[in-house]
């Protein structure tokens, strides 16, 4: 097991990208059947007609940053907390044969008030597409402790 | 629903989604691994993903949506196009969600206006799920597009 990450593994600012998923139309089909039944995400008959072609529900798109954040960093984040979701915007379609990867921005940190030994950390997810697209921004919060610190210091 | 038949501060009952070990184990192996790394350390009860609760809300919406337009068609009444979603704010997960907990899902309308379109209107909604113990598990906030009767055109 890799050491945890903590508040201090995530210098303001930083950039990376990683992660990498093929979305197929059975995929799409198959969340929105659970999740989100509208016909362009369910039936590519009726999608062709109103969205050009079988679109993901935008939900599905956010579940598979999830799993791309889970894989990336979250399993193993000393992760208090997942504080919330400020804001999602689903900004261009994602449809079968897309390949989506992460770029992820450390935007803030800011110390806990009532506990010195954890902070939170504002990351912007952006989710783009083999085009270099952005199909879809996350800006969220982590509550993480900070790195235990040895005796003596 | 038409822009116009929408009322400020009208609540629309949902429908509630029952939360069973299975599904959300099946929600974490598709998104989420830890749910799946708690669930092989034995970790009881397993608690969902906090998308998994805000998607099965998202359910809950399209069932109301169809049976509400189903009404509609068989009394001769135009269909509203749908609009797809741009996307939420303010995401919390004020209590977490544990295996065989049911939430009640509900939608309150807060504002709308007239767009530049004469097409369509936008609509906030504020979003919340509460579980049996009338706990709050999931608020979000969201802006569809929704389109107007064809007479203001």
């Amino acid at each position: 097991m890799p050491d945890p990450l903590y508040f201090e593994d995530f210098p303001l600012g930083a950039v990376i990208e990683y992660g990498g998923v093929d979305v197929s139309a059975d995929e799409i089909v198959a969340f929105a059947r659970d999740f989100d039944p509208q016909p362009f995400h369910t039936d590519e008959k009726a999608a062709r007609a109103a969205t050009g072609g079988l679109i993901a529900s935008g939900w599905h798109t956010s579940a598979l940053l999830l799993r791309m954040n889970c894989e990336a960093f979250m399993k193993r984040a000393a992760i208090l907390e997942e504080a919330g979701v400020e804001e999602v915007r689903w900004e261009r379609p994602v449809r079968p044969g897309d390949r989506l990867h992460v770029r992820r921005h450390t935007l803030a940190k800011r110390p806990c008030e009532d506990r010195l030994s954890d902070g939170e950390v504002e990351f912007l997810y952006e989710v783009v597409n083999q085009d270099g697209v952005v199909a879809m921004t996350q800006r969220s919060w982590l509550l993480l402790k900070h790195r235990p610190q040895p005796f003596g210091n | 629903m038409f822009y116009e038949d929408v009322r400020v501060g009208q609540s629309l009952a949902l429908g509630e989604a029952a939360f069973s070990r299975e599904a959300i184990l099946a929600f974490g192996r598709q998104f989420d691994p830890r749910i799946v790394a708690q669930a092989a350390e034995g970790r009881a009860p397993l608690a969902a993903s906090g998308l998994h609760v805000a998607a099965a809300g998202m359910r809950q919406l399209v069932d109301a949506r169809s049976s509400l337009r189903a009404t509609m068609a068989e009394r001769g009444e135009t269909l509203p196009q749908l609009g797809v979603s741009p996307g939420f704010k303010g995401m919390r997960w004020p209590y977490p969600v544990y295996e065989g907990d049911i939430v009640s899902y509900s939608m309150e309308t807060v504002s709308k206006r007239e767009t530049s379109k004469p097409k369509w209107g936008l609509i906030a909604n504020s979003f919340r799920g509460v579980n049996q113990r009338q706990e709050e598990v999931l608020v979000f906030s969201s802006v569809v597009l929704i389109a107007r009767r064809a007479e203001n055109m």
